[in-house]
């Protein structure tokens, strides 16, 4: 019997709701404790009812086992973990190399760095780097006179 | 009253407000079409530049950038399936599957007809129901207003999603990380690890835009989609055919609308409440159920009539009761003491002829907004056709800004990717996005109504007649799912010979 995403969701779930269970019981004072209290009760109910209803699931036979496989199969499909960790690197990368080197220089780096990775031509990724600094430029730090964060080894505001 | 009404139209048609309400809309709609930009990161930083402007053409600004905003964000719901603001997130639902399907045009048509006209009339009924709405406002205690809350995450978390438990752990869990941080009546730090960052709770802005945004440009990159919408043409002809559409469509477009309105006079409830309410409303009374969600113009004009709509009703409770209707109505009760005037009772005698103006200049500038959104529309329809190779980083990098600019926290772009995989895993598996939104946002004011009505009312608050009432809708519209099912099932056991 092996387990799914469905199970592992159900399940980071209601330890969540466990976790908010003995949280809330440090809280000390019952107008702090009591709704996060009685909202993390509900969730763990709950939760444990969707882990129950899943693993079930997996003991079935049959038709109804046929569908699980298929709706799973549609999960499996959508779910495509290399992609998903490639296009959250880029989103990642980008946020790290603003938090170092502020926007003004993570914006063309990112959108040159990208484009290229996506095997677009050196001038259109130039054109689209220069082109989307100088649009953050002049709509948030001129127009909007909004100074944008200089990153930590340039000087952070 | 006449008196007062005149100079309220004069006001309102002075060349110079005009101008600046012609500048403010063309803003607004493009701050709107922007994903992550919502008038509740904009509009704080246009309260600087109106200090020394005189109180009307202050006031004008802000209220037509905010009016179109809504309107704007609709384009980027239905063509990139992000939604521009908020409470936009309604129409992606059937909005985006019209553009895959080649409709874009006819769904933005509806969308910005239906705002149009849903902003425009709730203006007049604000103006002839003042002194009726008065005792509804009043008769919303804390009991009621807490159920209210519990009413509105019910209906998403029974309308969107896999289930209604998925639903209702996705809300419940929206209510938990709101607490998260300093609690302001005992001074407990909750949920917070002895980190500075989290004392003063998760931000907003980043967490909607990870929960929506990143996440959507997350799953499309996933699925190997190079661009977001292959069919993306959009037409006049398609527009058109929105626009008869809302006609067509006219009782759910005139409930929805009324909806919204009532729900923006009550104070704390946002948009979101009245576009889901609304959306639930059309699919629960459509004949064809089954279509929402793939492609149902219904689906597209009941949010859109609601969130414009919702604007009249919440500015009049701002004005007349010094209750801010939502968060920009919290920032526009700043601005409205920044320029000398004092919401509340006093305001709608002392300044009667203001507020009449800025009731009026919602509906000139949703009119003034929806004629440019409609001639627009195809020029604005080819950003879903531009590829992602480009979308990804552009969107990425204002997405990014926004967070910074509405944060000032560089710390934020962590929320902005853990709500981000967050939202994506609850997409792929049926768990309620926006019911995690509506649960999240509204939690502090959930928090505060509730314990407010224990210590007035005891644990049994909720025993009195409006949040009994609602407590029944809720567990009717909850349990709806299973009683249909289970009657069905005794009805195919007794028809059996």
């Amino acid at each position: 019997m092996k387990l799914k995403g469905s199970f592992w969701v159900a399940l980071f779930f209601l330890a969540l709701g466990l976790f908010g269970i003995i949280q809330s019981l440090t809280f000390g004072y019952w107008e702090s404790m009591v709704l996060p209290l009685g909202i993390s009760i509900i969730i763990s109910i709950l939760a444990a009812v969707e882990v129950a209803r899943e693993l079930k699931r997996r003991g079935d036979e049959g038709e109804a086992a046929a569908a699980e496989k298929k709706q799973e199969d549609g999960i499996k499909e959508k779910f495509n973990a290399r992609r998903l960790g490639v296009v959250f690197g880029w989103a990642a990368g980008f946020c790290l190399a603003i938090y170092l080197l502020g926007f003004y220089i993570s914006i063309p780096l990112f959108a040159f760095a990208y484009l290229k990775w996506r095997k677009r031509s050196w001038l259109v990724a130039v054109v689209f780097a220069i082109a989307l600094l100088a649009f953050s430029y002049l709509v948030f730090s001129v127009g909007l006179k909004v100074p944008l964060y200089k990153g930590l080894i340039f000087g952070a505001r | 009253m006449f008196e007062a009404y005149s100079a309220a139209l004069a006001t309102l048609f002075q060349p110079i407000n005009l101008l600046i309400m012609l500048v403010a809309v063309f803003v607004g709609l493009i701050i709107g079409v922007i994903p992550g930009l919502s008038g509740l990161v904009m509009l704080p930083l246009l309260l600087p530049f109106i200090f020394r402007m005189p109180a009307d053409v202050a006031l004008i600004l802000l209220i037509a950038f905010h009016t179109v905003i809504f309107t704007g964000g609709s384009i980027s719901s239905i063509l990139l399936n992000i939604p521009g603001t908020g409470p936009n997130a309604a129409t992606m639902l059937d909005g985006f599957p019209m553009t895959q399907r080649g409709e874009g045009g006819r769904a933005i048509g509806a969308a910005v007809t239906s705002s149009m006209a849903g902003g425009v009339i709730p203006v007049f009924l604000a103006l002839a129901m003042v002194p009726l709405v008065m005792p509804i406002i009043l008769a919303f205690g804390q009991p009621e207003m807490a159920i209210l809350i519990l009413l509105g995450i019910s209906f998403l978390a029974a309308l969107t999603g896999g289930s209604a438990i998925k639903g209702i752990i996705a809300g419940m869990a929206g209510l938990l990380i709101s607490f998260i941080g300093y609690h302001t009546i005992t001074g407990v730090h909750r949920f917070s690890f002895g980190s500075a960052f989290l004392y003063d709770g998760i931000e907003l802005i980043p967490f909607a835009l990870g929960l929506f945004g990143l996440s959507e440009l997350f799953y499309l990159i996933m699925r190997g989609e190079t661009t977001i919408a292959r069919r993306a043409a959009v037409k006049m002809s398609g527009v058109v055919e929105g626009i008869k559409d809302v006609w067509r469509q006219r009782w759910l477009w005139f409930r929805s609308t009324i909806i919204g309105y009532v729900i923006g006079i009550i104070p704390g409830l946002g948009a979101e409440v009245a576009t889901w309410l609304c959306y639930g409303q059309a699919k629960q009374t459509s004949k064809h159920p089954e279509k929402f969600g793939k492609g149902a113009v219904e689906g597209v004009i009941a949010p859109e009539s609601a969130n414009n709509a919702k604007e009249a009703g919440s500015l009049l409770t701002t004005m007349a009761l010094g209750i801010p209707g939502s968060a920009v109505m919290a920032l526009f009760l700043a601005a409205f003491l920044m320029v000398g005037v004092t919401p509340g009772p006093a305001m709608m005698l002392e300044h009667l002829p203001l507020s009449l103006t800025l009731l009026l200049g919602i509906a000139l500038a949703n009119i003034v907004g929806g004629v440019i959104c409609l001639f627009a529309a195809p020029q604005l329809a080819r950003v879903a056709s531009v590829h992602f190779d480009f979308l990804f980083p552009g969107i990425l990098i204002v997405a990014m800004i926004g967070v910074y600019v509405a944060t000032l926290s560089p710390m934020n772009f962590a929320t902005v990717l853990i709500f981000g995989i967050v939202g994506l895993v609850m997409k792929i598996y049926g768990y309620s996005r926006p019911a995690l939104l509506l649960g999240f946002v509204l939690g502090g004011l959930f928090e505060n109504y509730s314990l407010l009505s224990i210590k007035i009312y005891g644990p049994l608050f909720f025993a009195r007649p409006i949040p009994l009432t609602l407590l029944i809708v809720m567990a009717l519209l909850l349990s709806y799912p299973y009683l249909k099912r289970g009657i069905s099932s005794l009805r195919r056991r007794y028809s059996q010979p």
